[in-house]
């Protein structure tokens, strides 16, 4: 199965960061898109089907919240898997996303392998 | 069951099924076990320092005894016996801090760094680990199974990370 | 908050982060010495909540390079433009900044700027400052923080 994956985050070489991650952890044609803010995400998303986004929180535009409450809002793309993967590592913004509606938090800085297994669960419990 | 030692700078790969692959008293040092399910190959590294800079002459003469020589080699044996880096699943243990409690050269946490940074500009990603501390380690490798177990001064052997069922993951259509 | 803490704050932030994402070794203290016009990367980035503050860091450039090297994947000979060095170093100014700020006490929501490239690092006033030696270089960093108590 070819996933295609949403990383949005305003740093490049974040996105490029995360993109390595997903290419060596041993996704096979995986397709990657990419945007810098949650407007432009969201754009993306009402062209395309993704089959996971991950997403930052504190971005310029449409910071990471208000994205996921634009989803989840949406009857459509509420159903589209969202990891955060933040600098806020408080337990208080953990939590408010996740009832926001995201499944998976990773916190900044990370091992390759935490955002690898956090992935592979929330992926696992979307299309089991 | 045979049991290949690998010693200190020092390094063994195997593709026989019977061969067990241990290496003893790792304290700063770093033992990288390496398996391929399919082709029946393992490989264990044990690594003394992080970079070959310090010394080329001794690069030259072992390979083993630094983390930017050893483990490039130790991949380069493994496809060698018919491995796929693409299957291959790493695990490592070691990078204690047992004769310098203090921290103050750090060689075994230097080692784990060293490791990290080559295994990520290398595309590969680690199933285990059990590193730092302040006790020696005992590590051995199952080439047959692809069992990794370790073990600590009197303390009783455990493993780490076992091998993944097959089709667990999400990422794999059936590879 | 003490005055130490935020300076031990600042280490231990810069540590964990240098570690796990840039496989990058902190030596301790930077020499006494360094020059303050060595060519560097630096980067600022605010933050508001409580406290709200600023974040500068100035990476030498030796140091920069690998730190990117190391972030992106690539070898030494591949070489890197210095937009990439730089947004690499802004990455990590933010990510500094986001284990800072983990490490707050309260429950708190700090908003972070986008982190800015800067031609030059060394704030003209500075309450805390930390120089860590990365072997290759250093990284600095200084923190203001408003309504700072004494």
């Amino acid at each position: 199965m070819a996933f295609r994956i949403l990383i949005v985050d305003d740093s490049p070489v974040m996105r490029a960061f995360i993109r390595r991650i997903m290419l060596v952890s041993g996704i096979e044609a995986a397709e990657f898109l990419e945007a810098s803010d949650g407007r432009e995400a969201l754009g993306m998303l009402r062209q395309q089907w993704v089959d996971v986004v991950l997403t930052d929180i504190n971005m310029p535009g449409m910071d990471g919240e208000q994205f996921v409450r634009c989803l989840e809002a949406d009857d459509l793309l509420r159903s589209v898997p969202v990891v955060v993967v933040s600098t806020d590592a408080t337990e208080g913004r953990m939590h408010q996303m996740l009832s926001l509606g995201a499944r998976g938090y990773v916190k900044k800085p990370f091992l390759p392998e935490t955002l690898r297994e956090e992935l592979e669960r929330v992926l696992g419990e979307a299309y089991a | 069951m045979i049991n290949l030692v690998v010693g200190v700078a020092d390094c063994q790969v195997s593709n026989q099924r019977e061969d067990v692959l241990v290496t003893y008293a790792l304290g700063s040092c770093i033992a990288v076990a390496i398996h391929d399910p399919v082709a029946g190959v393992g490989g264990l590294l044990h690594y003394m320092l992080p970079e070959s800079a310090i010394s080329p002459a001794k690069a030259g003469e072992n390979p083993y005894m630094f983390a930017d020589t050893g483990i490039p080699l130790l991949f380069r044996r493994s496809y060698e016996c018919g491995a796929d880096k693409r299957r291959l699943v790493v695990r490592v243990a070691g990078g204690a801090q047992v004769m310098d409690p203090e921290g103050v050269f750090n060689i075994g946490k230097r080692n784990y760094l060293a490791l990290r940074k080559i295994l990520w500009k290398a595309g590969v990603l680690l199933q285990g680990e059990d590193v730092g501390g302040n006790l020696s380690r005992t590590v051995r490798l199952e080439v047959g199974s692809g069992r990794f177990w370790l073990r600590g001064p009197g303390s009783l052997e455990k493993e780490l990370a076992p091998p993944a069922p097959k089709g667990a993951s999400p990422w794999h259509s059936g590879s | 908050m003490l005055e130490n803490h935020w300076e031990q704050m600042l280490s231990t932030a810069a540590e964990q982060v240098l570690e796990t994402m840039f496989f990058a070794a902190v030596y301790g203290p930077a020499p006494e010495g360094e020059p303050a016009d060595a060519p560097r990367f630096a980067a600022r980035l605010g933050f508001e909540g409580t406290p709200s503050g600023i974040l500068t860091i100035g990476v030498s450039r030796p140091a920069a390079h690998t730190l990117a090297a190391n972030f992106l994947a690539v070898d030494g000979e591949d070489g890197l433009t210095d937009a990439q060095v730089g947004g690499v170093v802004c990455e990590l100014a933010n990510m500094i900044c986001g284990a800072l700020l983990s490490h707050v006490e309260g429950e708190e929501h700090f908003r972070l700027s986008s982190p800015e490239l800067l031609p030059d690092a060394a704030p003209a006033a500075c309450q805390h400052h930390q120089s860590l030696d990365l072997g290759d270089g250093t990284l600095d960093l200084w923190l203001a923080v408003e309504n700072h108590a004494a």
